[in-house]
C-alpha cells in the first residue's frame, strides 16, 4: 500500500483542495450562469473595471441551476441567474426564484416585449433565428420567406434544422403556436417534418455546412452561428458561411422570431443593490456593443447599432410577442413536436 | 472492519439515489401518457440496440486483443500490449467531435468521400456512429479484466490442451472463452452503464436513447419527477447488468492456485498471421486513440482562441487536485464496501451496497441533483436543529464546496472502484482465511497481511480507473462546483457547446495528456505482471 510519506503528501494536496476554495466575500455579485464563461466574463470584468465590484460565476445548463438555486433556498449565495433563452427566466420566475427590480433604467432602455411585465428579468441580447438559403440553389422568386412557407411541398426533403431537444426550435414553434393555435401549428409541424432532408442531428453550424455540403438548400439557424461562422478561423466554416443567403421570415406578417440572452435578480439576492448595478451596467451603449462585437447578438437597445457583419443584413421587423409567452408555450410545444415525429 | 462502519457508508452513497426513488410518488401520469404515446419505444429501442451494439463490440475488440496480446508472440506485442488502453484517456464525447470534424460535412474525409467517390455523405451522426465511438473507447475496460484472468491461468492448461490435439481455433472456443467470460462479461458491464448513462455522446449524434429522454422530459417539459422516474428505468437495466455480471462471476474459475508455472507465450506467429495479429491490435488503437490526438492537434494549431497561461495552468491543477482526491476517497470506501460483503456475506442491508455501487449507471447530471437534494436536506436539518438550541444557522455549508463535488463523484464512481475491488477479492479463496484465523491472526491482522497486499494490483487498477473517470466528469462538475471554480472538462465543454469545436483542442488534450499519467502507472503494472 501506500507509504507513510505518499499518504502525508496527500493528505497535504487535499487540505490544499480545501484552503484553495474561493471565499464568499459580500463586494461581490455571484452569478448563476447558463452563459458560458468566455461569452459572459469579459463583459464583467468591464463591470469590475468601472466599479470596483467583483463578480463571481458558475456556469452550467440553466435548468441545472435553477434546481440548485431552488434547493438552496433561502442561503443560496446567487444573486444574478443569467440564461441564454426566455423560457428558463419565465419557469424560474414561476418557481418564485426571482424578485422585482425597481429601476427606472431597465423600465426605460429594454423595450417592454424583452422584458418581464412585472420587472423580474430583462433580455439583455437579441438572436433571431432565421431562414438561411444556399444562394446558388434557389432562385430569388423561389424563396422561404414564412416559416409557415417551410412545410410547402417545394422543400421535400431539402430542410436542414436542429433537433427538437434544442430549445430554439421549441421557442420558435411555441411562437408558432402563439401565432396559430395548437392544431394548426400541429398541421404545420406534420409537413415541416416530411421536409426534413435527414434525422435532426449537430447545432446550427453543422446545419449550415450540410447546406454547403449539398444535402439540403434551406436551413433553420439562429444568426449568431451564421455570424460565428464567418469571422471563424476555420477556412470550412467561412465557405459554408459565405454560400448562405439570411433570409427574414414573416417580415409581411408577425415578424422573426427572436429569443433573448437575459437574466434576473434571484429571491434571495444578498448584494442586491450591486446586482441592480451590474443589470444596468449589461444595458449600457458600451455594454450592448460589447455583446454586438463579441457575441455576434443583436443590441436589446434600439439605439445601439449592430456589428458589421449583422448590419449587412439588413434590418428586420421582429416578432412583437411577449417572450414570456415562449416560457408559458414551452411544454406544449415539446410534446407537439413529439407527436410530429421531429427527433 | 465493523459492521456498522460499511452499512453507514453504503447507506451515505445510496442517499442521492433514494433521493430520486422518493420522486416516484409524484403523480406524472398526464406526461408518461405523452411519453408512452410518442417517444418513448424511441428511447427504449434507442438504449436497448445501443447497449447490445456497443456490448458486442467491445467484447469483440477486448477479448480478441486481450487474447493475441497475452498468448500470442508477433512484433511490436510489447508496445501493444500496453497501448491497448490508451482511448481510456479520451472522454467519448470529445472522441465524437473529432470524428464528427473529420467524417461529417466540413471536413476533409467528407469532401474527398462525396467529391473523389461520389458517395453520400457517410452518416456519423447515427446509432452505429455512437456505437462504433463508444466501443473504440471503452473496449480498454474489457481488454483489461481479460487480460487480468488470462496472465492468472497456469501454463500447464494449454499444454494440456495442445497435447491433446486442440488446434489454436479449438483453444480459443473451448478453453480460453469459458475461461475470460465472466471476466470480459464484468468489463462489458461497465461498457454498457457507461454507454447508456452517457448523454453527451448520444445527443451530439442525434440517438434519442433513454437518458436523452430524461434531458428531454426535465429541460423541455419541465417536470424533474418524470425525468427522476425515467432515470430509475436505466437504473432497472443496470442493475439487469450487474446481476448477469455476478452470475458470470461466480463461474470464474483460477485454476492456477497451486505452484503451477504462469502462463506464457503459447503460440509464435509469423509471416501474414503475425502481420494480421499486428493489425487487429493496431487497429482500435488508432481509430480510438490515434485519429483523435491527430485531429485535435490540428484543430490546436489552427484555433487561436484558447492559450496557454497562468489561467490555464489553474484549470490543470484544479482537474488534478479533484482526480486525485475522488479517486482516493471512492477507492477507500468502495473497499470497505467491498470488504464488509465477503466478512458478512448474508447481511439483511446487501441491497444497500448493490444500491451504494450503482451510481455509474444513472445519467451524472441526474445523480447531482439527488446530490443537491441530500446537501440541501443535511444544512436544511442542521440550521433547523441549531436554531431550536439556540444558536446562528451555519447556512450552506456543503453546497457549492469543494465536498459536494467530492460526495458526487464518490457517488458516480464507486461502482468503478467496487467492481475492480470486489472481482480480485473473490478470487481469494476463503480456505486462506480460515488457515490465518486458525493460526489466530485477528481480522487486522488478515486484512493488512493477506488481504491488501493481494489485493495491491487491484487497488491501484481501480484508483486509477476513478482517476481518469474523474478528469473526464462534466455534468457533476458543472453543476455543484463553486464559484470561480473551473477544470478542463468544464472549459471543453463550453467551447463546444458554443458549436466551436475546433476551439476544443488545448483543453481536450490537456484532459487526455493529464489521464495519460496514470495511464502510464497502469501499464507499468501490467508490464510488470507480465515481466515477473
Amino acid at each position: 500500500m501506500l507509504n507513510n510519506a505518499i499518504s502525508y503528501r496527500i493528505q497535504c494536496l487535499l487540505l490544499a483542495v480545501w484552503l484553495g476554495m474561493p471565499c464568499l466575500s459580500s463586494a461581490e455579485v455571484n452569478i448563476y450562469s447558463a452563459r458560458e464563461e468566455a461569452l459572459i466574463k469579459p463583459v464583467l470584468d468591464l463591470f469590475t473595471q468601472k466599479t470596483a465590484i467583483k463578480t463571481q460565476l458558475v456556469t452550467a445548463s440553466a435548468d441545472a441551476l435553477l434546481e440548485r438555486l431552488s434547493l438552496e433556498g433561502k442561503d443560496s449565495p446567487a444573486d444574478l441567474i443569467i440564461t441564454i433563452d426566455a423560457g428558463r427566466l419565465y419557469r424560474a420566475k414561476q418557481a418564485g426564484l426571482l424578485q422585482t427590480v425597481e429601476s427606472k433604467i431597465l423600465k426605460k432602455v429594454i423595450p417592454p416585449q424583452y422584458r418581464d411585465p412585472d420587472m423580474q428579468w430583462f433580455g439583455l441580447s437579441l438572436r433571431a433565428r432565421v431562414i438561411a438559403v444556399v444562394k446558388e440553389k434557389v432562385s430569388p422568386t423561389a424563396m422561404p420567406l414564412s416559416y409557415e412557407s417551410l412545410a410547402d411541398e417545394q422543400w421535400h426533403k431539402q430542410i436542414c434544422i436542429r433537433s427538437s431537444n434544442n430549445i430554439y426550435n421549441q421557442s420558435l414553434v411555441a411562437s408558432m403556436i402563439h401565432a396559430h393555435g395548437e392544431a394548426k401549428t400541429f398541421e404545420w409541424l406534420k409537413g415541416l417534418v416530411q421536409n426534413f432532408a435527414r434525422r435532426p442531428t449537430g447545432g446550427d453550424r453543422d446545419q449550415i455546412l450540410a447546406a454547403d455540403g449539398g444535402l439540403c438548400d434551406v436551413a433553420v439557424v439562429n444568426t449568431y452561428y451564421l455570424a460565428g461562422m464567418l469571422h471563424s478561423t476555420n477556412k470550412a466554416q467561412q465557405v459554408a458561411a459565405q454560400s448562405i443567403q439570411v433570409i427574414w421570415p414573416n417580415q409581411q406578417t408577425r415578424g422573426t422570431h427572436v429569443n433573448v440572452s437575459g437574466a434576473g435578480l434571484t429571491h434571495v439576492a444578498k448584494n442586491k443593490q450591486d446586482a441592480i448595478k451590474l443589470l444596468e451596467f449589461l444595458v449600457t451603449v458600451e455594454a450592448q456593443n460589447w455583446y454586438s462585437n463579441a457575441n455576434n447578438e443583436y443590441p436589446v437597445r434600439d439605439d445601439v447599432k449592430p456589428n458589421a457583419v449583422l448590419t449587412s443584413w439588413g434590418a428586420f421587423k421582429a416578432d412583437t410577442l411577449p417572450l414570456n409567452l415562449l416560457g408559458t408555450l414551452n411544454a406544449n410545444a415539446v410534446k407537439l413536436m413529439d407527436k410530429a415525429g421531429w427527433q | 472492519m465493523s459492521l456498522i462502519a460499511q452499512r453507514l457508508i453504503a447507506l451515505a452513497l445510496s442517499l442521492p439515489i433514494l433521493a430520486l426513488f422518493s420522486s416516484f410518488w409524484i403523480p406524472t401520469s398526464d406526461i408518461w401518457q405523452h411519453l408512452i404515446e410518442t417517444t418513448f419505444t424511441l428511447y427504449l429501442s434507442n438504449s436497448l440496440l445501443l447497449g447490445i451494439g456497443v456490448a458486442l463490440l467491445s467484447f469483440f475488440i477486448g477479448t480478441v486483443t486481450a487474447w493475441l496480446c497475452t498468448i500470442c508472440q508477433f512484433p511490436g506485442r510489447r508496445v501493444l500490449r500496453w497501448a491497448m488502453i490508451l482511448p481510456l484517456a479520451f472522454p467519448p464525447y470529445i472522441v465524437a467531435y473529432t470524428y464528427t470534424g473529420i467524417v461529417d460535412y466540413g471536413g476533409w474525409f467528407n469532401s474527398w468521400w462525396r467529391e473523389v467517390l461520389l458517395l453520400p455523405s457517410p452518416p456519423i451522426r447515427s446509432l452505429p456512429g455512437a456505437i462504433l465511438v463508444l466501443s473504440f473507447v471503452l473496449y480498454p475496460y474489457v481488454y483489461l479484466l481479460t487480460r487480468a484472468i488470462l496472465l492468472a491461468q497456469s501454463r500447464n492448461l494449454f499444454d494440456a490442451a495442445r497435447l491433446f490435439g486442440l488446434n489454436a481455433k479449438q483453444i480459443f472456443t473451448r478453453l480460453v472463452l469459458p475461461i475470460i467470460r465472466p471476466a470480459a462479461v464484468a468489463g462489458v458491464a461497465i461498457v454498457v452503464m457507461e454507454s447508456l448513462a452517457d448523454y453527451a455522446t448520444v445527443q451530439y449524434f442525434g440517438v434519442q436513447t433513454l437518458s436523452v429522454g430524461v434531458f428531454r422530459v426535465w429541460l423541455g417539459l419541465g417536470t424533474l419527477a418524470t425525468a427522476a422516474q425515467l432515470s430509475l428505468l436505466l437504473l432497472i437495466f443496470m442493475i439487469m447488468l450487474v446481476l448477469i455480471e455476478k452470475a458470470a462471476r461466480r463461474r470464474i474459475a483460477y485454476y492456477n492456485q497451486g505452484d503451477h508455472p504462469p502462463l506464457d507465450i503459447v503460440y509464435k506467429l509469423h509471416g501474414g498471421k503475425a502481420l494480421l495479429a499486428w493489425f487487429a491490435c493496431v487497429l482500435p488503437i488508432t481509430l480510438g486513440f490515434i485519429i483523435p490526438t491527430m485531429q485535435l492537434i490540428f484543430w490546436a494549431y489552427t484555433s487561436s482562441i484558447e492559450k496557454f497561461d497562468l489561467a490555464y495552468i489553474q484549470l490543470m491543477k484544479n482537474s488534478l487536485l479533484l482526480a486525485i482526491a475522488a479517486a482516493l476517497i471512492t477507492v477507500v470506501l468502495a473497499t470497505v464496501i467491498a470488504y464488509g460483503k465477503r466478512l458478512h456475506a448474508s447481511d439483511r442491508f446487501a441491497w444497500l451496497s448493490q444500491l451504494a455501487t450503482s451510481g455509474y449507471a444513472l445519467p451524472g447530471v441526474v445523480i447531482t441533483v439527488g446530490v443537491i437534494i441530500v446537501n440541501t436536506s443535511i444544512e436544511q436539518f442542521s440550521n433547523t436543529a441549531l436554531n431550536i438550541i439556540g444558536l446562528p444557522s451555519a447556512g450552506l455549508f456543503l453546497s457549492g464546496t469543494i465536498f459536494a463535488l467530492l460526495f458526487a463523484y464518490t457517488v458516480r464512481f464507486t461502482t468503478l472502484g467496487f467492481s475492480t475491488v470486489e472481482s480480485t477479492l473473490t478470487k481469494v479463496p476463503r480456505s486462506i482465511d480460515y488457515a490465518a484465523q486458525s493460526c489466530g491472526a485477528t481480522r487486522r491482522e488478515i486484512l493488512q497481511r493477506i488481504h491488501l497486499p493481494m489485493m495491491r494490483s487491484a487497488l491501484l487498477t481501480a484508483t486509477l480507473l476513478v482517476f481518469v473517470e474523474t478528469i473526464k466528469e462534466l455534468p457533476a462538475t458543472l453543476v455543484l462546483r463553486p464559484f470561480g471554480f473551473n477544470t478542463l472538462a468544464v472549459r471543453a465543454y463550453e467551447l463546444a457547446s458554443t458549436e466551436r469545436l475546433s476551439d476544443i483542442a488545448l483543453p481536450a488534450l490537456s484532459i487526455v495528456a493529464i489521464s495519460l499519467l496514470p495511464i502510464i502507472l497502469l501499464v507499468q503494472q501490467i508490464t510488470r505482471q507480465e515481466d515477473k
